[in-house]
């Protein structure tokens, strides 16, 4: 017994103790705060931010330097004064977006495609409960369930007929919906004008659509293989939708689950219905069996089916590439059969090995999934155009033997080798971007993307028409260097003093002298493109170009110039060229600093001069005029001090010459301002030497 | 053997006794509770966890609720108790894919606790609120401050997307009206419990909160964004911009927005405000 009551007051210590140290844990505890957790709020509506933007006075008040969306994008906005400015709802989806695109990137917000995809979506997902209004959407939708297949025929819907469809096919959808309320009557009465309620509608709509799509094919089209393609589209969207009744996801979940649907199942099962019944659905466009280019497309198609179920593509394509960039395949198969044959040209079952060629040669760009598929329509563009003369005529007479040979035994289709080129002027040219430390969103808007695009466009083009440039197996390092170099120039803080156009002009003329004088304009040698000649003579024009508009008023730009101030825009790009072409017959002198300082010293008497004189006696083309005339003695002598005298005295010289030029009948224009300066102007008098060079 | 059976029994009774001590609140304490609510209500959504989130948030109301009956003889564990059950109540309602029958029930449970929390704290008054309770108090205040404008937002929603305008109008108005009588209410409830800056900063995040929702439910809407030159549509533009001019006012978003806050100023004024409000939200 005393065994016992020790035991229980045993228990009754630990129990005390227990109690003890919970409170202290308690009190412990006690010494937090209260908190409470706020649900985030929803990402903002595109439309509502273009709303905002296009309404707020500030953006649009006297001054503003953006009043031309207003005039450009009249079609597409809705202007009611006091209650403010929006996106006209009936403007083509297209033009809305570009309008988002633009205010998005005009006034910094983070309104990105894909937003306002998603929420043009919601909107007509919310509009489906409106019997009227809703009619056109609802067909909309029912034709994007079978997005990827009739995107990917996109070029074909003549053939389909849908305009005439759509309205069958909205007609359908009402008798099965009215068969859908028939059998739920108690449900839809018992939860009508409750939450959710319009969630359920839309439901119900959905459901009924994608039964209709699935079951009745014919009312798209009565073509079996596009009735085909429905269905196979269709149908993992009828599996999604089973699983997904009754879980109450909102639009934008809803949608969300569609994207993925669309990223596996549905690209399969398009992808493999299309290569099934792919005479019938490309008709006449279908190379035949029997030729070269249907025995490529064939391989090439069945390797496209393969590598789509195995996902190995998945790495690097968006989800909507095939459908968009399938076609331009063909277009290059059918001009240009060889370019995807490796070497000589035997018909071997490539098509697998092609695709995993082109994740390779697409290697590159795999952490820039936005030029991906730019890259490659471009290369099988320019396969299109380049790849037949190249191949089977330059290479195997023009060209060197040892050319010849090279591509005779080179491992890629030259399809491959020309994304592989593409790829690595891409790279090259968006590594230095990067490495100047430009914003990394900068890369992300779509007109930086184009002019990017653009510039890699411009070198591959010179490339592909300069012998020697592309090696068996890739491009040649000096390539790549080029464009590192000239990524480098249009990199440089000064740049926007030029326009894109004449960036693109100054760029074509520095490629089109460095493909010709690669050594000399481009060194192998220098590690950092920053280094190479043309860079450093772009460099130093351009300051001295910011520095004359700096010098003479506070803060000017282009834009509040003074008088005078005439080194800009298309007169600088000139002197660029100038510059350049000056480069390729003097390096030695102009890789000197004395050779530099003596060129930056001759473009600043030059300024000097002009603003002195004003634009009636020194014009942005006399400037020109003058600068292409003494440039050579100036760099040949290392002395700039030319006297404004003599300057003047020539561009006067000049100025007659002109004129007496003008006034033949035959050659009305004998000083095009933007004529490339590959040689000097023709001038009627004798150049005064420069004091101090007669020698 | 009698040293085993003793020990036997000893287990046998220290587990009975145990399990007899342990609250029904499974040893958590309400400050406990909140940190698990917060955290579950900070989870991910998805259909798949968020009928877990629901069975987790459910049972810690149960405790919470427990909590409160088990602690009516020490009213400062009750107020913690009742705070615990209203931040419950509150994060059921965020939580989405639940009936309507369990949405209204949470919405009822939050605002009856926050009344109860409320009603508790006037009544001890400010010489007997300490840190930690104004702590609490101050949040409990705001959610019985907030909640009619948050059923103010809820009528707009629906009557905007319905096209009732005139029920838009009313929704706007009554959200108008809100912050004239009860967030003023909550400056004057302040006041008299004395609650410093920084407890009555989740007031003003949650006023802000709602006001965002308005914005919100009018862009879904599309509201501002509907051509209709019909009167009644301007009406409830304008109806809309005078409740949003209001809420920019209060908060002290803008500081014109005073001037453009009555009916007799100008739309473009109010418009002007509505706009500077929005993009607050965006950087929310």
């Amino acid at each position: 017994m005393t065994g016992i009551t020790g035991v229980m007051f045993a228990v009754k210590a630990a129990f005390s103790i227990l109690e003890t140290a919970k409170n202290i844990a308690a009190a412990r505890a006690s010494r937090f705060d209260f908190d409470l957790v706020f649900a985030p709020l929803p990402a903002g509506n595109p439309l509502e931010v273009a709303r905002q933007q296009l309404s707020k006075s500030e953006n649009w008040g006297p001054g503003s330097q953006h009043i031309h969306i207003l005039n450009n994008f009249s079609d597409c906005i809705l202007d009611q004064g006091d209650f403010g400015r929006f996106i006209d709802p009936e403007a083509p989806h297209e033009r809305q977006k570009q309008l988002c695109m633009v205010l998005s990137e005009t006034f910094s917000s983070s309104v990105t495609e894909e937003d306002l995809e998603e929420f043009q979506s919601v909107d007509r997902l919310h509009q489906w409960v409106d019997n009227d209004a809703g009619r056109r959407d609802r067909a909309w939708l029912i034709l994007r369930m079978s997005g990827l297949a009739l995107d990917f025929i996109s070029s074909h819907t003549h053939r389909l007929g849908l305009r005439g469809q759509a309205q069958t096919i909205v007609g359908a959808i009402s008798d099965r919906l009215a068969a859908h309320i028939e059998r739920n009557q108690s449900t839809i009465i018992e939860t009508a004008f409750t939450k959710g309620a319009g969630a359920r509608i839309a439901e119900a709509l959905l459901t009924t659509s994608l039964e209709i799509a699935e079951t009745r094919p014919e009312l798209f089209s009565d073509k079996a293989s596009v009735q085909a393609l429905v269905r196979s589209a269709i149908s993992p969207f009828r599996e999604l939708n089973a699983e997904n009744v009754g879980l109450d996801l909102n639009a934008t979940q809803r949608l969300m689950k569609i994207r993925q649907v669309l990223r596996g199942p549905v690209a399969t099962g398009v992808i493999q219905t299309v290569y099934e019944h792919r005479r019938d659905i490309f008709d006449g466009d279908y190379p035949e069996k029997e030729s070269a280019a249907g025995i490529v497309t064939d391989a090439l198609f069945e390797g496209l089916v393969a590598e789509t179920v195995s996902g190995g593509l998945a790495k690097v394509f968006t989800p909507g590439f095939f459908v968009r960039t399938y076609p331009s395949v063909l277009r290059a198969v059918s001009a240009s059969p060889e370019a995807f044959v490796r070497g000589t040209g035997q018909h071997v079952a490539l098509g697998r090995e092609f695709l995993s060629g082109l994740v390779d040669s697409l290697a590159t760009m795999e952490s820039r999934p936005q030029f991906a598929q730019a890259i490659f329509e471009m290369g099988m563009e320019m396969t299109r155009r380049h790849a037949r003369i190249y191949i089977v005529d330059e290479a195997r007479s023009a060209l060197s033997a040892e050319m010849a040979e090279r591509l005779e035994s080179a491992d890629s289709p030259w399809a491959l080798m020309q994304i592989k080129i593409l790829s690595h002027i891409a790279d090259g040219m968006i590594s230095h971007f990067e490495a100047k430390g430009l914003d990394p969103s900068i890369l992300s808007r779509p007109t930086e993307q184009a002019f990017i695009l653009d510039m890699v466009g411009l070198v591959a083009e010179q490339v592909a028409e300069t012998p020697g440039m592309i090696l068996g197996n890739d491009v040649n390092p000096e390539v790549v260097n080029i464009a590192r170099g000239v990524a480098a120039f249009i990199a440089n803080e000064h740049a926007s003093l030029i326009s894109r156009a004449d960036w693109q002009r100054v760029s074509a003329h520095a490629i089109s002298l460095a493909l010709a004088n690669p050594e000399t304009l481009f060194s192998l040698d220098a590690s950092d493109p920053e280094d190479a000649l043309v860079v450093a003579l772009v460099q130093r024009v351009l300051s001295s170009a910011q520095a004359n508009l700096t010098a003479q008023a506070d803060g000017a730009t282009p834009l509040n110039r003074k008088s005078g101030q005439i080194l800009f825009g298309r007169t600088l790009a000139d002197a660029l060229m100038t510059t350049l072409d000056m480069a390729t017959s003097h390096a030695r002198q102009l890789a000197t600093e004395s050779g530099q300082s003596a060129l930056t010293q001759f473009i600043e008497q030059l300024n000097q001069l002009a603003m002195t004189q004003g634009a009636e006696q020194l014009s942005s083309q006399d400037w020109i005029y003058a600068f292409r005339w003494f440039l050579s003695d100036v760099i040949s002598t290392g002395q700039a001090n030319i006297p404004s005298e003599t300057i003047l005295l020539a561009v006067e010289a000049m100025r007659k010459g002109r004129a007496l030029e003008s006034s033949k009948a035959d050659d009305p224009f004998a000083f095009d301002h933007v004529r490339t300066p590959t040689g000097d102007p023709e001038v009627y008098y004798q150049p005064v030497p420069p004091q101090g060079a007669e020698g | 053997m009698t040293q085993i059976y003793q020990i036997a029994i000893a287990s046998v009774g220290l587990a009975f006794l145990s399990g007899c001590a342990t609250p029904k609140t499974e040893g958590l304490t309400p400050e406990l509770a909140v940190t698990q609510i917060n955290a579950v209500k900070a989870e991910a959504s998805d259909p798949g966890s968020d009928a877990t989130r629901l069975e987790k948030l459910n049972n810690l109301l149960s405790v919470a609720e427990t909590g409160i009956a088990d602690s009516t003889a020490d009213p400062a564990l009750n107020l913690a108790w009742t705070f615990a059950a209203m931040t419950a109540a509150e994060a059921l309602k965020s939580i989405p894919g639940q009936s309507d029958s369990a949405f209204a029930e949470a919405a009822g449970k939050t605002l009856n606790y926050a009344d109860k929390a409320s009603t508790s704290c006037l009544s001890m008054g400010s010489s007997r609120i300490d840190s930690r309770q104004g702590n609490f108090c101050g949040m409990a205040l705001a959610v019985r401050r907030l909640n009619d404008s948050s059923s103010a937002v809820q009528a707009f929603t629906t009557a905007t997307n319905a096209g009732d305008w005139a029920g838009s109008v009313a929704a706007s108005e009554g959200f108008g009206q809100q912050v004239s009588t009860n967030w003023a209410g909550y400056n004057e409830d302040a006041a008299q419990l004395s609650l410093s800056e920084q407890n009555q900063t989740p007031f003003k995040r949650m006023a802000l909160q709602e006001a965002c929702e308005l914005q919100i439910a009018q862009g879904e809407a599309g509201l501002l964004r509907n051509p209709s030159m019909e009167d009644d549509v301007r009406g409830a533009k304008d109806a809309y911009w005078t409740a949003m001019a209001s809420a920019a006012t209060f908060l002290g978003i803008s500081s014109s927005a005073e001037a453009c806050a009555t009916d007799a100023d100008s739309r473009s004024c109010k418009r002007e405000t509505e706009i500077k409000l929005a993009e607050t939200c965006q950087a929310l």
